[in-house]
């Protein structure tokens, strides 16, 4: 045994008990631990984001740019060497600095313009950045996320592509190769497509209530609960594989780099 | 102790008492000697083989989208690839999309540095890793798939400067590295959605192969895109790490957690069975005694 002399490897398992306390019961251990963490989080949000975002991406560029509309060539090669910079803003590099100005101001004042949300007679306002928001959004998202995710999608149902790892949903050449060399693997490569048909459509009849669950409605309905339980039950066990691999870590940590047992 | 008596303590049993017994399997089994075999998946393969055709200086984006929550299940599985790409002689470009991932992610380049050079020097070795020659790190960028977009135009673009500030024509590994065009494949590792961003926005437009890295939660939404070859492989969860630990035969912390999953899993099935026990055999029992009431 060889305990972590390390101040912040303590600080760290003493808030993981103070966390686990909270499964005894709710006590003050648990709740300053959750506030030093919410605490913590919004401080570590804030610097990040201000240093990459407000810093790097507007604060540089834009005193860059000033100084690159106000000075001499000759003053901003001096300026620019003083400040140990070796190449330009990117924004610098395809626009003049009066337009890179103009950009540059264009996102800050739709960002600020965010904040009349807290004054409502003008809260109308903030209107204008949500919509260059999802306008911009959007005109980004919809070609891509339309090929991606339902033109290549819907094609991989239907069509077997040269290495891919599931056959589609009709694939005759499945049954064909189920009828040439039957076995486990060719049945259920075979049979897993229509299995997914009627598990789909049984599903959704158990949530078609137009008409009474009763007669071959009712039949698929009780089918798809099985569906739906089998779903459920999958989820539910990838679920407990992901929740005790949080308890692993937390317990490996708190055997091996806090405790330094021997692995 | 009647029957009636047994369900009854089974239904009221304080439910603290399991969480003791999760926490007491957990401990023995990281503590205990045992190991389990993994058994090697086909998203696992290939994810592992996608990366092992690679040829020596080719170049791999690792993006790192995770946050602290994620990370026992995921560490395990970024370790293992960044090591195994540099093991091969794969130059790394490190980044993330998350702002809680940036400096998780300059860790695990640096143990992943580290712990090779110290086996190198063990075998006495002459080859050592270095940041510039073999990875680079470029840490977080707001801005998610705009950033993704960015990258497949110009690296620099999205990233001037990498995580320490330094350009990165400064480093001699990433001269001629602009795009996705000049990199051999994308391994993102996250706990959220955003690698079918990475589909959409990298692998649509721009053809670059996508590797997968999630929870065990999220893994089933992914098989969609491994059956369509929109992805190239997963590894889902500790179970995927420890798949992939073995294919590279470095067994670390997500072969040990294996020990600890089974037994947890076999508890839970436990706790299930007797759960469903105490249920109907109290509905059996009321019903019984209703039966009694009403004849008697």
């Amino acid at each position: 045994m060889n305990i972590s002399l390390d101040i912040w490897i303590w600080v760290a398992a003493i808030f993981t008990l103070f966390v686990y306390t909270f499964l005894y019961k709710d006590n003050p251990f648990y709740k300053l631990a959750e506030h030093v963490m919410v605490g913590l989080g919004a401080g570590y949000y804030t610097a990040v984001l201000y240093h990459n975002v407000i810093v790097e991406d507007f604060l540089v560029p834009f005193g860059v740019t000033l100084n690159k509309l106000a000075l001499t060539p000759a003053e901003f090669q001096a300026y620019a060497d003083t400040q140990g910079m070796t190449s330009l803003p990117p924004i610098l590099e395809d626009f003049t600095p009066v337009v890179a100005l103009v950009l540059l101001l264009i996102p800050v004042i739709l960002g600020l313009l965010l904040f009349t949300r807290f004054i409502p007679k003008i809260s109308w306002i903030s209107r204008y950045s949500l919509a260059f928001i999802l306008g911009a959004n959007s005109g980004i998202a919809i070609p891509n996320a339309l090929q991606a995710r339902v033109i290549s999608q819907l094609r991989g149902t239907f069509v077997q592509d040269h290495g891919a790892l599931v056959v589609p949903l009709f694939s005759i050449d499945s049954w064909r190769d189920f009828f040439a060399a039957p076995g486990i693997s060719t049945f259920f490569d075979a049979i897993s497509g229509p299995l997914f048909i009627v598990g789909t459509l049984c599903t959704l009849a158990y949530f078609f209530f137009s008409l009474e669950h009763k007669g071959v409605l009712g039949g698929a309905a009780r089918v798809g609960i099985w569906f739906l339980m089998i779903g459920f039950g999958a989820s539910f066990g990838y679920t407990v594989m992901a929740r005790v691999s949080l308890l692993i870590g937390r317990v490996h940590f708190l055997l091996f780099d806090w405790l330094g047992l021997p692995k | 102790m009647s029957w009636e008596g047994l369900f009854d303590g089974l239904t009221k049993l304080d439910r603290r008492w399991i969480y003791l017994l999760i926490a007491v399997g957990v401990i023995i089994s990281l503590l205990g000697p045992f190991s389990v075999d993994v058994s090697i998946t086909a998203p696992a393969a290939r994810f592992y083989k996608a990366i092992n055709v690679l040829p020596p200086d080719s170049t791999i984006l690792v993006s790192m989208d995770l946050d602290p929550s994620t990370l026992p299940e995921l560490e395990p599985i970024m370790a293992a690839t960044v090591r195994h790409a540099l093991r091969r002689g794969v130059n790394v470009i490190g980044m993330t999309l998350l702002v809680e991932g940036a400096s998780i992610g300059e860790r695990i380049m640096r143990e992943a540095q580290d712990e090779l050079n110290e086996n190198y020097a063990k075998i006495g070795e002459e080859e050592r890793i270095t940041m510039g020659e073999d990875w680079v790190y470029m840490g977080f960028r707001s801005g998610y798939e705009a950033v993704i977009l960015q990258l497949g135009d110009e690296i620099r673009r999205a990233y001037p400067t990498d995580f320490y500030g330094v350009p990165l024509d400064d480093y001699p590994m990433m001269a001629g590295i602009h795009s996705f065009d000049d990199m051999g494949l994308l391994v993102t590792v996250s706990g959220t959605s955003l690698p079918v961003d990475w589909v959409s926005y990298a692998h649509t437009p721009f053809g670059i192969p996508v590797l997968v890295g999630c929870t065990a939660v999220s893994a089933p939404e992914f098989y969609a895109y491994l059956q369509t070859g929109q992805m190239e492989g997963i590894l889902g969860g500790l179970k995927g790490a420890a798949e992939y630990e073995k294919m590279i035969s470095r067994p670390a912390d997500a072969m040990r957690g294996m020990v600890a999953q089974m037994v947890v899993h076999v508890l839970i099935v436990i706790l299930i069975f007797f759960g469903n026990l105490s249920f109907y055999g109290t509905r059996f029992v009321k019903k019984r005694q209703a039966r009694e009431h009403v004849g008697g």
